[in-house]
Protein backbone atom coordinates (compact mmCIF):
# COMPACT_ATOMS: atom_id res chain seq x y z
CA UNK A 1 0.00 0.00 0.00
CA UNK A 2 1.63 2.70 -1.00
CA UNK A 3 0.59 6.62 0.43
CA UNK A 4 0.67 9.21 -2.30
CA UNK A 5 1.27 12.91 -1.21
CA UNK A 6 -1.11 15.29 0.36
CA UNK A 7 -2.63 12.39 2.24
CA UNK A 8 -0.61 12.52 5.68
CA UNK A 9 -0.26 15.22 7.92
CA UNK A 10 2.56 17.28 8.07
CA UNK A 11 3.86 15.93 11.31
CA UNK A 12 3.44 12.52 10.03
CA UNK A 13 5.24 12.43 6.85
CA UNK A 14 8.30 14.87 8.38
CA UNK A 15 8.86 12.37 10.74
CA UNK A 16 9.14 9.50 9.09
CA UNK A 17 11.33 10.69 6.49
CA UNK A 18 13.44 11.75 9.89
CA UNK A 19 13.49 8.42 10.54
CA UNK A 20 14.06 6.94 6.97
CA UNK A 21 16.57 8.79 5.39
CA UNK A 22 18.84 8.28 8.65
CA UNK A 23 18.31 4.66 8.43
CA UNK A 24 18.38 4.17 4.71
CA UNK A 25 21.76 6.48 4.46
CA UNK A 26 22.93 4.06 7.45
CA UNK A 27 22.62 1.15 6.04
CA UNK A 28 24.09 2.01 2.76
CA UNK A 29 26.93 3.25 4.78
CA UNK A 30 27.29 0.09 6.68
CA UNK A 31 27.07 -2.29 3.22
CA UNK A 32 30.00 -0.42 1.92
CA UNK A 33 32.91 -2.35 2.11
CA UNK A 34 33.75 -5.71 0.83
CA UNK A 35 32.18 -7.35 -2.38
CA UNK A 36 30.57 -4.13 -2.76
CA UNK A 37 31.38 -3.46 -6.59
CA UNK A 38 29.67 -7.01 -7.20
CA UNK A 39 26.80 -5.81 -5.40
CA UNK A 40 25.71 -2.78 -6.57
CA UNK A 41 24.68 -4.36 -10.32
CA UNK A 42 22.95 -7.38 -8.17
CA UNK A 43 21.17 -5.67 -6.26
CA UNK A 44 20.21 -2.99 -8.94
CA UNK A 45 19.19 -5.89 -11.15
CA UNK A 46 17.40 -7.75 -8.56
CA UNK A 47 15.02 -4.83 -8.18
CA UNK A 48 14.54 -4.84 -11.56
CA UNK A 49 13.35 -8.34 -11.20
CA UNK A 50 10.54 -7.27 -8.54
CA UNK A 51 9.83 -4.82 -10.61
CA UNK A 52 8.84 -7.12 -13.29
CA UNK A 53 8.06 -10.30 -10.98
CA UNK A 54 5.10 -7.85 -9.88
CA UNK A 55 3.76 -8.24 -13.24
CA UNK A 56 3.52 -11.93 -13.64
CA UNK A 57 0.06 -13.08 -12.16
CA UNK A 58 -0.37 -16.10 -10.36
CA UNK A 59 -3.70 -18.27 -10.40
CA UNK A 60 -4.70 -18.64 -6.81
CA UNK A 61 -8.35 -20.17 -7.16
CA UNK A 62 -11.48 -19.17 -7.64
CA UNK A 63 -11.00 -17.11 -11.20
CA UNK A 64 -8.35 -14.94 -9.15
CA UNK A 65 -4.92 -13.96 -9.63
CA UNK A 66 -2.05 -12.29 -7.32
CA UNK A 67 1.43 -11.77 -7.81
CA UNK A 68 4.84 -11.43 -6.13
CA UNK A 69 5.62 -8.42 -3.73
CA UNK A 70 8.82 -9.76 -3.38
CA UNK A 71 10.15 -7.93 0.02
CA UNK A 72 10.72 -11.27 2.12
CA UNK A 73 11.97 -13.64 -1.25
CA UNK A 74 14.61 -10.81 -1.32
CA UNK A 75 15.69 -10.67 2.45
CA UNK A 76 15.97 -14.50 1.69
CA UNK A 77 18.07 -14.04 -1.32
CA UNK A 78 20.58 -11.10 -1.06
CA UNK A 79 20.26 -10.68 2.71
CA UNK A 80 17.87 -8.48 4.86
CA UNK A 81 20.16 -5.43 4.96
CA UNK A 82 20.67 -5.39 0.89
CA UNK A 83 16.75 -6.03 0.52
CA UNK A 84 16.05 -2.95 2.52
CA UNK A 85 18.06 -0.87 0.72
CA UNK A 86 16.72 -2.00 -2.82
CA UNK A 87 13.28 -1.83 -1.45
CA UNK A 88 14.08 2.09 -0.36
CA UNK A 89 15.33 2.46 -4.18
CA UNK A 90 12.65 1.03 -5.83
CA UNK A 91 9.88 3.01 -3.89
CA UNK A 92 11.68 5.85 -4.74
CA UNK A 93 11.79 5.06 -8.23
CA UNK A 94 7.98 4.28 -8.27
CA UNK A 95 7.45 7.56 -6.39
CA UNK A 96 9.03 9.46 -9.11
CA UNK A 97 8.26 7.62 -12.62
CA UNK A 98 5.02 5.42 -11.80
CA UNK A 99 3.18 7.85 -9.63
CA UNK A 100 2.82 4.96 -7.11
CA UNK A 101 3.35 6.25 -3.62
CA UNK A 102 4.50 9.84 -3.35
CA UNK A 103 8.02 11.36 -2.68
CA UNK A 104 7.13 13.45 0.70
CA UNK A 105 5.82 10.21 1.72
CA UNK A 106 8.79 8.08 0.72
CA UNK A 107 10.17 8.01 4.39
CA UNK A 108 6.72 6.59 5.67
CA UNK A 109 6.58 4.24 2.50
CA UNK A 110 10.08 3.15 3.50
CA UNK A 111 9.15 3.14 6.66
CA UNK A 112 6.58 0.74 6.23
CA UNK A 113 7.49 -0.94 3.58
CA UNK A 114 11.36 -1.25 3.54
CA UNK A 115 12.54 -1.00 6.95
CA UNK A 116 9.22 -2.57 8.99
CA UNK A 117 8.10 -5.05 5.76
CA UNK A 118 11.66 -6.76 5.58
CA UNK A 119 12.26 -7.18 9.49
CA UNK A 120 8.79 -8.60 9.72
CA UNK A 121 9.29 -10.85 6.66
CA UNK A 122 12.41 -11.96 7.67
CA UNK A 123 12.33 -12.54 11.19
CA UNK A 124 10.67 -16.33 10.89
CA UNK A 125 13.14 -16.87 8.19
CA UNK A 126 15.79 -16.12 11.17
CA UNK A 127 14.31 -18.44 13.47
CA UNK A 128 13.00 -20.89 11.58
CA UNK A 129 14.88 -21.00 8.79
CA UNK A 130 17.01 -23.90 9.30
CA UNK A 131 14.93 -26.18 10.64
CA UNK A 132 11.86 -28.56 9.78
CA UNK A 133 9.59 -25.25 9.83
CA UNK A 134 11.70 -23.31 7.01
CA UNK A 135 8.46 -23.63 4.51
CA UNK A 136 6.35 -22.73 7.12
CA UNK A 137 8.82 -19.15 8.33
CA UNK A 138 8.96 -19.23 4.85
CA UNK A 139 5.62 -18.56 4.33
CA UNK A 140 5.16 -16.85 7.36
CA UNK A 141 7.56 -13.91 6.31
CA UNK A 142 5.60 -12.66 3.19
CA UNK A 143 2.29 -12.74 4.74
CA UNK A 144 3.92 -10.75 7.87
CA UNK A 145 6.01 -8.33 5.52
CA UNK A 146 2.53 -7.10 3.89
CA UNK A 147 0.48 -7.17 6.86
CA UNK A 148 2.74 -5.24 8.77
CA UNK A 149 3.52 -2.65 5.91
CA UNK A 150 -0.32 -2.17 5.50
CA UNK A 151 -1.35 -1.92 9.12
CA UNK A 152 1.56 0.58 9.48
CA UNK A 153 0.00 2.63 6.14
CA UNK A 154 -3.66 2.55 7.42
CA UNK A 155 -2.51 3.84 11.36
CA UNK A 156 -0.33 6.53 9.66
CA UNK A 157 -3.45 7.53 7.56
CA UNK A 158 -5.71 7.07 10.62
CA UNK A 159 -3.34 9.33 13.00
CA UNK A 160 -3.08 11.77 9.65
CA UNK A 161 -7.47 12.09 9.95
CA UNK A 162 -8.22 10.29 7.51
CA UNK A 163 -11.87 8.61 9.04
CA UNK A 164 -11.03 4.82 9.01
CA UNK A 165 -13.67 3.44 11.29
CA UNK A 166 -13.70 0.25 13.13
CA UNK A 167 -15.78 -1.31 10.12
CA UNK A 168 -13.07 0.21 7.08
CA UNK A 169 -9.89 -0.46 8.89
CA UNK A 170 -11.14 -4.38 9.36
CA UNK A 171 -12.50 -4.78 6.48
CA UNK A 172 -9.06 -3.40 4.72
CA UNK A 173 -7.25 -5.19 7.07
CA UNK A 174 -8.93 -8.59 5.51
CA UNK A 175 -8.48 -8.19 2.34
CA UNK A 176 -4.30 -7.55 3.15
CA UNK A 177 -4.26 -10.97 5.29
CA UNK A 178 -6.02 -12.30 1.97
CA UNK A 179 -2.80 -10.80 -0.16
CA UNK A 180 -0.20 -11.67 2.88
CA UNK A 181 -1.31 -15.60 2.59
CA UNK A 182 -0.99 -15.15 -1.36
CA UNK A 183 2.55 -13.31 -0.68
CA UNK A 184 3.42 -16.47 1.32
CA UNK A 185 2.29 -18.81 -0.90
CA UNK A 186 3.91 -17.60 -4.03
CA UNK A 187 7.24 -16.81 -2.04
CA UNK A 188 7.72 -20.54 -0.66
CA UNK A 189 6.75 -21.79 -4.03
CA UNK A 190 9.48 -19.26 -6.00
CA UNK A 191 12.22 -20.28 -3.01
CA UNK A 192 11.46 -24.03 -3.77
CA UNK A 193 12.40 -23.45 -7.30
CA UNK A 194 15.19 -21.33 -6.88
CA UNK A 195 16.85 -23.47 -4.39
CA UNK A 196 16.31 -26.28 -7.28
CA UNK A 197 18.15 -24.35 -9.79
CA UNK A 198 20.62 -23.29 -7.45
CA UNK A 199 20.66 -23.92 -3.90
CA UNK A 200 22.87 -20.91 -3.64
CA UNK A 201 20.75 -18.49 -4.70
CA UNK A 202 19.04 -18.51 -1.07
CA UNK A 203 21.10 -17.46 2.08
CA UNK A 204 21.20 -19.36 5.32
CA UNK A 205 19.40 -17.44 8.49
CA UNK A 206 21.20 -14.72 9.87
CA UNK A 207 24.05 -14.26 7.53
CA UNK A 208 25.30 -10.40 7.27
CA UNK A 209 22.82 -8.75 9.64
CA UNK A 210 23.52 -5.92 12.03
CA UNK A 211 24.53 -6.28 15.54
CA UNK A 212 21.45 -7.07 17.95
CA UNK A 213 22.83 -3.73 19.97
CA UNK A 214 22.38 -1.48 16.83
CA UNK A 215 19.25 -3.29 15.72
CA UNK A 216 17.51 -3.01 19.34
CA UNK A 217 18.74 0.80 19.71
CA UNK A 218 17.78 1.63 16.22
CA UNK A 219 13.85 0.06 17.20
CA UNK A 220 14.06 1.81 20.24
CA UNK A 221 14.59 5.11 18.38
CA UNK A 222 12.05 4.57 16.05
CA UNK A 223 9.31 4.03 18.62
CA UNK A 224 10.55 7.00 20.88
CA UNK A 225 9.73 8.81 17.31
CA UNK A 226 6.75 7.55 16.71
CA UNK A 227 5.70 8.41 20.11
CA UNK A 228 6.57 11.49 20.46
CA UNK A 229 4.86 11.71 17.06
CA UNK A 230 1.65 10.02 18.96
CA UNK A 231 1.73 12.39 21.78
CA UNK A 232 1.47 15.56 19.89
CA UNK A 233 -0.54 15.21 17.47
CA UNK A 234 -3.00 13.04 19.31
CA UNK A 235 -3.24 13.55 22.97
CA UNK A 236 -6.17 11.27 23.55
CA UNK A 237 -4.82 8.45 20.85
CA UNK A 238 -5.33 5.61 23.12
CA UNK A 239 -8.60 7.05 23.90
CA UNK A 240 -9.76 7.56 20.06
CA UNK A 241 -8.39 4.09 19.12
CA UNK A 242 -10.66 2.53 21.81
CA UNK A 243 -13.50 4.91 20.60
CA UNK A 244 -12.95 3.86 16.99
CA UNK A 245 -12.37 -0.32 18.01
CA UNK A 246 -16.49 -0.18 19.19
CA UNK A 247 -16.70 0.89 22.63
CA UNK A 248 -18.37 4.30 20.96
CA UNK A 249 -21.19 1.89 18.66
CA UNK A 250 -22.73 0.92 22.35
CA UNK A 251 -22.68 3.92 23.93
CA UNK A 252 -24.53 5.59 20.98
CA UNK A 253 -26.72 2.94 20.88
CA UNK A 254 -27.78 2.88 24.12
CA UNK A 255 -27.95 7.09 24.20
CA UNK A 256 -29.56 7.09 20.50
CA UNK A 257 -32.05 4.54 20.67
CA UNK A 258 -34.82 6.34 22.79
CA UNK A 259 -34.17 9.12 20.61
CA UNK A 260 -34.68 8.10 17.31
CA UNK A 261 -37.76 9.65 15.96
CA UNK A 262 -39.83 8.61 13.35
CA UNK A 263 -39.61 11.48 10.46
CA UNK A 264 -36.31 10.42 8.87
CA UNK A 265 -34.15 7.85 11.34
CA UNK A 266 -32.03 6.91 8.37
CA UNK A 267 -30.57 10.42 7.79
CA UNK A 268 -30.34 11.66 10.82
CA UNK A 269 -28.38 8.62 12.70
CA UNK A 270 -24.72 8.93 12.57
CA UNK A 271 -24.65 5.14 13.72
CA UNK A 272 -26.47 4.15 10.55
CA UNK A 273 -24.02 6.90 8.24
CA UNK A 274 -21.21 5.65 9.71
CA UNK A 275 -21.75 1.81 9.07
CA UNK A 276 -22.66 2.63 5.50
CA UNK A 277 -20.18 4.59 4.91
CA UNK A 278 -17.98 1.92 5.93
CA UNK A 279 -19.32 -0.46 4.01
CA UNK A 280 -19.32 1.58 1.11
CA UNK A 281 -15.87 2.32 2.14
CA UNK A 282 -14.50 -0.98 1.93
CA UNK A 283 -16.59 -1.85 -1.56
CA UNK A 284 -14.68 1.76 -3.12
CA UNK A 285 -11.00 0.61 -1.00
CA UNK A 286 -11.14 -2.82 -2.52
CA UNK A 287 -12.40 -1.55 -6.48
CA UNK A 288 -10.07 1.41 -6.10
CA UNK A 289 -7.00 -1.24 -5.66
CA UNK A 290 -8.32 -3.20 -8.43
CA UNK A 291 -8.42 -0.46 -10.72
CA UNK A 292 -5.38 0.69 -9.74
CA UNK A 293 -3.52 -2.10 -9.73
CA UNK A 294 -5.09 -2.73 -13.41
CA UNK A 295 -4.13 0.64 -14.53
CA UNK A 296 -0.35 0.66 -12.96
CA UNK A 297 0.08 -2.51 -14.92
CA UNK A 298 -1.09 -1.45 -18.12
CA UNK A 299 0.73 1.32 -17.72
CA UNK A 300 3.84 -0.24 -16.98
CA UNK A 301 3.56 -2.71 -19.75
CA UNK A 302 2.98 -0.36 -22.55
CA UNK A 303 4.65 2.51 -21.01
CA UNK A 304 1.65 4.79 -21.00
CA UNK A 305 1.27 4.65 -24.70
CA UNK A 306 -2.17 3.28 -24.54
CA UNK B 1 7.60 -3.74 -24.18
CA UNK B 2 7.57 0.20 -25.57
CA UNK B 3 9.96 2.32 -23.12
CA UNK B 4 8.15 4.41 -20.46
CA UNK B 5 6.88 7.27 -22.29
CA UNK B 6 8.22 9.54 -19.34
CA UNK B 7 11.27 8.97 -20.86
CA UNK B 8 10.60 10.31 -24.07
CA UNK B 9 9.06 13.11 -22.68
CA UNK B 10 12.32 14.03 -20.24
CA UNK B 11 14.55 14.52 -23.69
CA UNK B 12 11.88 16.84 -25.45
CA UNK B 13 13.06 20.63 -25.90
CA UNK B 14 10.96 22.20 -23.68
CA UNK B 15 12.01 25.23 -21.69
CA UNK B 16 11.60 23.46 -19.06
CA UNK B 17 13.87 20.45 -20.03
CA UNK B 18 16.75 23.16 -20.11
CA UNK B 19 16.76 24.00 -16.36
CA UNK B 20 19.41 22.94 -13.88
CA UNK B 21 17.90 19.44 -12.42
CA UNK B 22 19.31 20.73 -8.63
CA UNK B 23 16.64 24.20 -9.18
CA UNK B 24 13.85 21.59 -10.11
CA UNK B 25 14.18 19.11 -7.71
CA UNK B 26 14.53 21.74 -5.08
CA UNK B 27 11.57 23.91 -6.63
CA UNK B 28 9.41 20.70 -6.69
CA UNK B 29 10.15 19.71 -2.74
CA UNK B 30 9.18 23.33 -2.57
CA UNK B 31 6.06 23.04 -3.88
CA UNK B 32 5.42 19.50 -2.65
CA UNK B 33 5.69 20.96 0.75
CA UNK B 34 3.82 24.38 0.86
CA UNK B 35 0.99 21.85 -0.86
CA UNK B 36 1.28 19.33 1.89
CA UNK B 37 1.31 22.03 4.77
CA UNK B 38 -1.68 24.20 3.43
CA UNK B 39 -4.79 23.36 5.54
CA UNK B 40 -8.19 21.92 4.46
CA UNK B 41 -9.38 25.03 4.53
CA UNK B 42 -7.10 27.17 2.58
CA UNK B 43 -8.96 27.66 -0.94
CA UNK B 44 -7.00 30.73 -1.66
CA UNK B 45 -4.13 28.58 -1.54
CA UNK B 46 -5.06 25.73 -3.35
CA UNK B 47 -6.45 28.02 -6.60
CA UNK B 48 -3.20 29.61 -6.51
CA UNK B 49 -1.12 26.41 -6.61
CA UNK B 50 -2.97 25.20 -9.31
CA UNK B 51 -3.06 28.04 -11.34
CA UNK B 52 1.17 27.77 -10.87
CA UNK B 53 1.28 24.43 -12.02
CA UNK B 54 -1.18 24.84 -14.97
CA UNK B 55 1.28 27.41 -15.65
CA UNK B 56 4.08 25.58 -15.54
CA UNK B 57 2.46 22.19 -17.30
CA UNK B 58 1.28 24.82 -20.48
CA UNK B 59 4.72 26.35 -20.56
CA UNK B 60 6.65 22.86 -20.42
CA UNK B 61 5.44 22.20 -24.28
CA UNK B 62 4.65 18.28 -22.67
CA UNK B 63 1.37 16.54 -24.46
CA UNK B 64 -1.10 17.92 -21.81
CA UNK B 65 -3.73 15.39 -22.64
CA UNK B 66 -1.94 12.29 -21.51
CA UNK B 67 0.05 13.87 -18.30
CA UNK B 68 -3.12 14.70 -17.16
CA UNK B 69 -4.04 11.05 -17.61
CA UNK B 70 -1.03 9.95 -15.70
CA UNK B 71 -1.44 11.75 -13.09
CA UNK B 72 -5.52 10.99 -12.78
CA UNK B 73 -3.91 7.18 -11.76
CA UNK B 74 -3.39 8.17 -8.42
CA UNK B 75 -7.12 9.71 -8.38
CA UNK B 76 -9.01 6.41 -7.86
CA UNK B 77 -7.17 6.32 -4.11
CA UNK B 78 -7.89 9.99 -3.87
CA UNK B 79 -11.66 9.87 -4.85
CA UNK B 80 -12.26 6.58 -1.97
CA UNK B 81 -10.79 8.49 1.30
CA UNK B 82 -12.59 11.29 0.02
CA UNK B 83 -15.63 9.94 -0.44
CA UNK B 84 -15.30 7.76 2.93
CA UNK B 85 -14.30 11.27 4.69
CA UNK B 86 -17.40 13.00 3.20
CA UNK B 87 -19.43 10.19 3.92
CA UNK B 88 -18.32 9.78 7.26
CA UNK B 89 -18.24 13.68 8.58
CA UNK B 90 -20.23 15.10 5.97
CA UNK B 91 -17.45 18.22 5.25
CA UNK B 92 -17.31 18.35 1.66
CA UNK B 93 -14.39 20.77 2.19
CA UNK B 94 -11.74 18.45 3.58
CA UNK B 95 -12.89 15.85 1.10
CA UNK B 96 -12.15 17.97 -2.06
CA UNK B 97 -8.95 19.63 0.01
CA UNK B 98 -7.53 15.79 -0.33
CA UNK B 99 -8.28 15.67 -3.90
CA UNK B 100 -6.90 18.83 -4.33
CA UNK B 101 -3.60 17.93 -2.40
CA UNK B 102 -3.05 15.06 -3.79
CA UNK B 103 -3.55 15.86 -7.89
CA UNK B 104 -1.37 18.75 -7.32
CA UNK B 105 1.32 17.10 -5.86
CA UNK B 106 1.15 14.31 -8.25
CA UNK B 107 1.79 16.88 -11.01
CA UNK B 108 4.16 18.22 -9.87
CA UNK B 109 6.45 15.68 -9.26
CA UNK B 110 5.40 14.59 -13.10
CA UNK B 111 6.41 17.38 -14.47
CA UNK B 112 9.30 17.22 -12.80
CA UNK B 113 10.14 13.65 -13.66
CA UNK B 114 8.83 14.39 -17.16
CA UNK B 115 11.21 17.29 -17.87
CA UNK B 116 14.47 15.92 -16.55
CA UNK B 117 15.99 12.28 -17.38
CA UNK B 118 16.33 9.95 -14.66
CA UNK B 119 20.43 9.98 -14.68
CA UNK B 120 20.37 14.06 -14.45
CA UNK B 121 17.84 13.75 -11.52
CA UNK B 122 20.28 11.24 -9.80
CA UNK B 123 23.06 13.33 -10.55
CA UNK B 124 21.61 15.96 -8.68
CA UNK B 125 20.31 13.81 -5.78
CA UNK B 126 24.20 13.50 -5.52
CA UNK B 127 24.65 16.42 -5.28
CA UNK B 128 22.44 16.98 -2.61
CA UNK B 129 24.59 14.23 -0.66
CA UNK B 130 22.51 10.96 -1.49
CA UNK B 131 24.38 8.33 -0.70
CA UNK B 132 26.03 7.42 -4.19
CA UNK B 133 25.37 3.57 -3.33
CA UNK B 134 21.83 3.94 -3.37
CA UNK B 135 21.54 6.10 -6.65
CA UNK B 136 23.88 3.43 -8.49
CA UNK B 137 21.62 0.92 -7.37
CA UNK B 138 18.58 3.15 -8.76
CA UNK B 139 20.70 3.96 -12.03
CA UNK B 140 21.32 -0.36 -12.74
CA UNK B 141 17.28 -0.74 -11.76
CA UNK B 142 15.86 1.19 -14.09
CA UNK B 143 18.33 0.68 -16.73
CA UNK B 144 17.33 -3.01 -16.43
CA UNK B 145 13.52 -2.57 -15.55
CA UNK B 146 12.64 -2.51 -18.81
CA UNK B 147 15.19 -5.29 -19.95
CA UNK B 148 13.97 -7.44 -16.95
CA UNK B 149 10.34 -7.06 -17.82
CA UNK B 150 10.56 -7.60 -21.50
CA UNK B 151 11.91 -11.47 -20.70
CA UNK B 152 8.76 -11.79 -18.17
CA UNK B 153 6.41 -10.55 -20.96
CA UNK B 154 8.35 -13.32 -23.53
CA UNK B 155 7.99 -15.99 -21.01
CA UNK B 156 4.42 -15.46 -20.89
CA UNK B 157 3.53 -15.60 -24.38
CA UNK B 158 5.95 -18.94 -24.50
CA UNK B 159 3.91 -20.59 -21.55
CA UNK B 160 0.81 -19.39 -23.13
CA UNK B 161 1.83 -20.88 -26.44
CA UNK B 162 2.93 -23.98 -24.45
CA UNK B 163 -0.58 -24.31 -22.83
CA UNK B 164 -2.46 -23.35 -26.16
CA UNK B 165 -5.07 -22.59 -23.92
CA UNK B 166 -6.00 -26.09 -23.39
CA UNK B 167 -5.76 -26.29 -19.72
CA UNK B 168 -7.94 -28.88 -18.24
CA UNK B 169 -9.11 -28.99 -14.23
CA UNK B 170 -6.03 -31.90 -13.67
CA UNK B 171 -3.61 -30.02 -14.66
CA UNK B 172 -4.83 -26.81 -13.38
CA UNK B 173 -3.31 -27.73 -9.83
CA UNK B 174 0.03 -27.34 -11.33
CA UNK B 175 -0.24 -24.10 -12.43
CA UNK B 176 1.40 -22.19 -9.11
CA UNK B 177 4.17 -24.42 -9.75
CA UNK B 178 4.42 -23.73 -12.93
CA UNK B 179 4.36 -19.69 -12.59
CA UNK B 180 6.61 -20.33 -9.17
CA UNK B 181 9.45 -22.16 -11.96
CA UNK B 182 8.80 -19.66 -14.19
CA UNK B 183 9.81 -16.37 -11.81
CA UNK B 184 12.54 -18.87 -10.66
CA UNK B 185 13.95 -18.61 -13.81
CA UNK B 186 13.63 -15.34 -14.52
CA UNK B 187 15.07 -14.62 -11.08
CA UNK B 188 18.39 -16.90 -12.37
CA UNK B 189 18.21 -15.21 -15.47
CA UNK B 190 18.70 -11.80 -13.65
CA UNK B 191 21.38 -12.68 -11.12
CA UNK B 192 23.34 -13.93 -14.02
CA UNK B 193 22.71 -11.08 -15.82
CA UNK B 194 24.42 -9.25 -12.46
CA UNK B 195 27.15 -11.44 -12.63
CA UNK B 196 27.83 -10.70 -16.26
CA UNK B 197 27.56 -7.01 -15.77
CA UNK B 198 30.53 -7.17 -13.03
CA UNK B 199 32.67 -9.16 -15.79
CA UNK B 200 32.32 -6.51 -17.69
CA UNK B 201 32.75 -3.66 -15.15
CA UNK B 202 36.06 -5.75 -14.23
CA UNK B 203 37.29 -6.19 -17.81
CA UNK B 204 37.14 -2.70 -18.40
CA UNK B 205 39.31 -1.91 -15.26
CA UNK B 206 36.45 -1.35 -12.64
CA UNK B 207 35.32 2.25 -11.42
CA UNK B 208 31.98 3.65 -11.74
CA UNK B 209 31.04 5.21 -14.72
CA UNK B 210 29.01 8.10 -13.19
CA UNK B 211 25.54 9.10 -14.60
CA UNK B 212 25.57 9.53 -18.31
CA UNK B 213 24.09 12.77 -20.01
CA UNK B 214 24.38 13.97 -23.17
CA UNK B 215 24.66 17.72 -21.84
CA UNK B 216 25.46 18.39 -18.10
CA UNK B 217 23.41 21.72 -17.65
CA UNK B 218 25.04 24.28 -15.63
CA UNK B 219 23.62 26.63 -12.97
CA UNK B 220 22.71 29.96 -14.37
CA UNK B 221 21.39 33.33 -13.44
CA UNK B 222 18.11 32.47 -15.48
CA UNK B 223 17.89 29.25 -12.99
CA UNK B 224 18.66 30.86 -10.03
CA UNK B 225 16.27 33.79 -10.90
CA UNK B 226 13.90 31.33 -11.22
CA UNK B 227 13.98 29.04 -8.28
CA UNK B 228 14.13 32.10 -5.90
CA UNK B 229 11.63 33.39 -7.46
CA UNK B 230 9.39 30.16 -7.42
CA UNK B 231 10.24 30.20 -3.76
CA UNK B 232 8.79 33.45 -2.88
CA UNK B 233 5.76 32.55 -4.74
CA UNK B 234 4.90 29.28 -3.04
CA UNK B 235 5.30 30.71 0.23
CA UNK B 236 3.67 34.27 -0.64
CA UNK B 237 0.54 31.81 -2.01
CA UNK B 238 0.62 29.70 1.36
CA UNK B 239 0.44 32.72 3.54
CA UNK B 240 -2.34 34.16 1.88
CA UNK B 241 -4.11 30.74 3.14
CA UNK B 242 -3.41 31.50 6.31
CA UNK B 243 -4.96 35.06 6.28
Amino acid sequence: MHIPDGFLKTEVWAAFDLISVPTIGYLSHRAKGAGSDRQVPLLGVMGAFVFAAQMINFPVGLGTTGHLLGSTLLAITVGPVPAALVLAVILGIQALVFQDGGLLAWGANTFNMALCGVAAGYLPYYFLGSGRLRSVSIFLGGLLSVVTGAVLALLMLKVSGAPLTATIFMGSLTMFVVTGILEGAITVTVVQAIERLNPAFVKAPGTNLPSLKKLVLAAACALMIVGILFASSLPDGLEKVAVSMGIEKHKWVLVQAPLANYEMPVLESSYLRKSTAGLIGIGLVYAACLLLARLIRRQRMFGGNS
Amino acid sequence: MRHNAIEQWARGPGPLHGMDARVKLLVTVAFLIAVSTTPSHGWVAYIGFGTIVMIALVRSELPMRRLLLRAALTLPFALCFASISYLSNGEAGIALALIARSQLCVLATLLMVATTPLPLILAALESFRIPSRMLEIAQFLYRYLFVIADQGQRMRWAAASRDAGRLTRSNRQSLLDRAGGALAVLFACAYNRAEGIHRATLSRGGGRSGFPVLTKPTLGKRDLFIAIGSLLLFIGVRIASVS
